[in-house]
């Protein structure tokens, strides 16, 4: 039986334009849900969630430009969603200038791990990591990080400022703390 | 701009984009200021760190395969069809309007509307859930409720007063049922809180079931069922406040 060509070759462009979503924006976002959740299963779900939804409900958007803020917001907002109870994290006080930055040299933090930098990021509050990850996708502006978190453009700035500075004081405190030490 | 503003705007900047005016302020700042200038190059350390940091983050290897495997029995976000088919489609649909028109005039009530009122809180909820963008932004409550009364020329938008104290979001008009549904989005501690307004509500059925101010749920939907919800009259409009969290913080805003 012929198949109708319209439909067939809208079908095709459709399912191309998916895929071509997917391979633009699918790494982005399971690393800011990883940020969010911290935990990879969940991650893996919200970025699944979320083209899921884009399928159903993505054709409704009329301007295409906004398609990833699209995609960023409706996985935050599912997490928001989703979350039962306020996470548990550590919450650092910045004491005197807000964005001053503890004493640590540009050199010294080049030769931290990843894998160290990443777990200060991890104990930010997810009110300065949420922005500052976002930030550091170098997916967004800092304004179109006020747009995806509908936050205002002033907040993320200082979250994002407040959010580094704190990820700069848990490393230096990590650095102080005595590693393996042995009593005789 | 004092040295803590310039610090803020750098930190948010990155290195090598065309910066804009505010940018352009705080970059300026950096040759006469050795303390900015060596507070600048110790951030923008911090921020290589941390991009790189954040750009390896492993991500799954099936992730890809697992989006495309689930979204593949999902229908297909509709394609533009072609022009003529197009044309076919706005005469189907003018056609379509006149006919529906023509039974909903033949079919119609004495008095009011048959949509129930009932269906407001969880058609509105999976508004929310579904994802929308605001028509305009403002943290000021009262600059977000003018927004209304400037553009769409709503009467009065009275917020319940502690509600008022909390920072605003946006706000976005919402099409139900050939109405126009209000909507205030409120941020309390990154807990969501939404107001919306239907004008001119009495019009339908249901209105007078609506019996002053409750917090009784209405509906309980969403994930979980977790949405709290709280409605009340104002004249002839009705009132609908919804959230995430628990109904004791819905009530201390009433």
């Amino acid at each position: 039986m012929r198949q109708d060509p319209i439909g067939k070759d809208s079908k095709t462009a459709a399912s191309a334009d998916f895929q071509n979503l997917v391979d633009l924006h699918y790494k982005g976002l399971f690393r800011f849900a990883m940020s969010l959740t911290q935990c990879e299963a969940q991650s893996g779900d919200l970025t699944q969630e979320t083209y899921l939804e884009w399928a159903k409900n993505g054709h409704r958007l009329r301007d295409s430009t906004k398609a990833k803020s699209w995609l960023f917001s409706t996985l935050y907002r599912k997490f928001l969603n989703e979350r039962r109870h306020k996470s548990k994290h550590r919450h650092i006080r910045i004491d005197f200038v807000e964005t001053e930055l503890p004493e640590v040299s540009p050199e010294a933090i080049r030769k931290l791990s990843y894998e160290e930098i990443l777990s200060a990021l991890n104990q930010l509050d997810e009110l300065h990591r949420t922005p500052l990850t976002l930030f550091h996708l170098r997916e967004f502006s800092y304004k179109e990080i006020a747009e995806t978190l509908e936050v205002p453009v002033g907040t993320v700035m200082s979250r994002i400022s407040r959010g580094r500075a704190q990820v700069v004081e848990i490393l230096t405190e990590a650095q102080k703390e005595p590693v393996n030490t042995k009593t005789l | 701009m004092t040295t803590v503003e310039a610090q803020q705007i750098l930190a948010s900047y990155r290195e090598g984009e065309t910066p804009d005016a505010l940018q352009e302020k705080a970059l300026a700042l950096l040759d006469g200021d050795d303390e900015l200038r060596a507070w600048y190059e110790k951030e923008k350390a911090v921020s290589n760190a941390l991009d790189l940091a954040v750009e390896n983050i492993a991500v799954p290897e099936h992730l890809r395969d697992s989006i495309l495997g689930a979204v593949k029995d999902q229908p297909a976000a509709p394609a533009k069809p072609r022009r003529l088919v197009r044309k076919l489609v706005r005469i189907a649909a003018v056609f379509t309007i006149m006919a529906v028109g023509l039974f909903a005039w033949m079919d119609r009530p004495f008095h009011g509307d048959e949509i129930s009122l009932a269906e407001l809180p969880g058609d509105m909820g999976r508004y929310i859930e579904r994802g929308f963008f605001f028509d305009y932004e403002n943290t000021s409550p009262p600059a977000l409720t003018a927004w209304f009364r400037e553009k769409h020329g709503v009467k009065a938008f009275p917020v319940p007063e502690k509600l008022a104290q909390i920072p605003g979001l946006g706000c976005e008009t919402i099409r139900w049922h050939d109405r126009d549904v209000y909507l205030v989005c409120f941020n309390n501690d990154d807990t969501l809180v939404h107001l919306f307004l239907l004008e001119g509500a009495a019009s339908m059925e249901d209105f007078d079931g609506f019996d002053g101010l409750t917090t009784e749920p209405l509906e309980r939907h969403g994930v979980d069922g977790k949405w709290a919800t709280a409605a009340w009259k104002s004249g002839d409009d009705l009132f609908l406040m919804t959230t995430l969290g628990p109904e004791s913080m819905l009530r201390s805003f009433l």
